[in-house]
């Protein structure tokens, strides 16, 4: 009966390793930046992501990069970066969203992420003050032509 | 006539000693079982630490555990519990009936008076679910190390040859490798399960021959 209980403890704990092992969620997005680009990246609130973003300038020409917290760097080879998206809510039974970029977030592809190229000042700007209950996001703009990749994990715990 | 019932009554004792020992595997299955969901345990375990760390310390630098320590945990795991399984096997009590069936003919018939037939065809057929079980088991713990090993070798050739093998199908490449290799074993194991079968049936009858014609001494 003891050993019965410990396999019920086990096959418990297995199940919720198993669970929660498959429960990460990664994926990779990117695309070209052309002109005045703005790189954004979307995930819903209930989720912790790192967002690793490979920015290359095309031809070796001289790009700008200006971070959401304005910090700038001009580069003109390769620049990886990376950041965590803390998670801020709870999770919700079922999650549908839209996000800035034209992105649809669901619970089956909660993360997204988007390079807008050719895009305005006034769009960088309304990005700056997107705000939205269920939706997180974090963006980057770069002026210059560039390929951009944007691989992220998240969990939700 | 007394020589013939002596090494009969050898051969079946024997048998029964085998039947005790398949009967002391089954009691060890919950102990192989307990084993095997440990080192997966850990194995997962260490998984769920790996996609932590890369969430929470870095994507470019994680704190890295590899594959080491997964197929470390699963194959110490599954070789500990075989071990473990063969040393419950081998303390099971055999040959005490040595001694008395050395006094020859009156040493067989007390043995023979002296079984429990109900015990016997109750060990007979815990010996075979224990011996079914345990061959069960032991696939699928042989099955789930090919199929990490195979996992990891794919991850490594896929970006090589420029194909995404699936998990499905590594999955089935795993199944099918175990059973081509312990196609001889799953052979004997079945045999062995007939031949338990076939030895049920003759104690039954040799019960009921015993029952309406007992031994005179």
């Amino acid at each position: 009966m003891k050993k019965a209980i410990i396999i019920l403890i086990l096959v418990t704990v297995i199940l919720t390793l198993f669970t929660f092992d498959n429960s990460f969620v990664r994926s990779a997005d990117g695309g070209s930046a052309t002109g005045t680009s703005a790189v954004i990246f979307a995930k819903p609130d209930y989720l912790a992501v790192r967002v690793k973003l490979t920015i290359t300038p095309i031809a070796g020409s001289w790009i700008n990069i200006t971070h959401s917290d304005g910090t700038q760097k001009r580069i003109a080879t390769s620049y990886i970066f990376e950041t965590l998206l803390p998670k801020t809510g709870t999770t919700p039974a079922h999650f549908a969203e839209n996000a800035p970029g034209q992105m649809v977030l669901t619970s089956y592809g909660p993360c997204k992420a988007t390079v807008v190229s050719n895009t305005t000042d006034s769009y960088i700007t309304s990005l700056k003050s997107y705000s939205s209950d269920a939706v997180d996001i974090y963006w980057l703009r770069i002026d210059g032509n560039a390929w951009v990749s944007v691989a992220y994990y998240g969990v939700g715990a | 006539m007394e020589e013939t019932l002596t090494a009969n009554m050898t051969e079946f004792m024997a048998v029964l000693d085998q039947v005790k020992r398949y009967r002391a595997l089954l009691s060890a299955i919950p102990d192989f079982i307990i084993i095997l969901a440990i080192s997966i345990t850990v194995m997962l375990a260490v998984d769920v630490a790996q996609q932590l760390s890369i969430v929470y310390v870095s994507y470019v630098n994680p704190v890295y555990f590899g594959t080491t320590v997964t197929l470390v945990s699963l194959t110490v795991g599954l070789v500990t519990a075989v071990i473990w399984v063969n040393l419950r096997i081998r303390k099971a009590k055999v040959g005490q009936w040595r001694s008395t069936l050395n006094e020859g003919t009156p040493g067989a018939v007390k043995l023979l008076q002296g079984l429990d037939w109900d015990t016997v065809f109750s060990d007979i057929r815990y010996a075979k679910l224990g011996f079914t079980l345990y061959s069960i088991l032991r696939t699928a713990g042989y099955w789930l190390l090919t199929f990490v090993v195979s996992y990891v070798a794919a991850s490594f050739i896929g970006p090589q040859i420029h194909m995404s093998i699936s998990v499905p199908v590594i999955a089935l490449f795993a199944l099918v490798l175990v059973l081509v290799i312990s196609q001889k074993n799953i052979k004997q194991k079945y045999d062995q399960i007939g031949r338990l079968d076939s030895l049920l049936w003759e104690l039954r009858w040799m019960d009921n021959d015993l029952r309406h014609n007992p031994f005179q001494t």
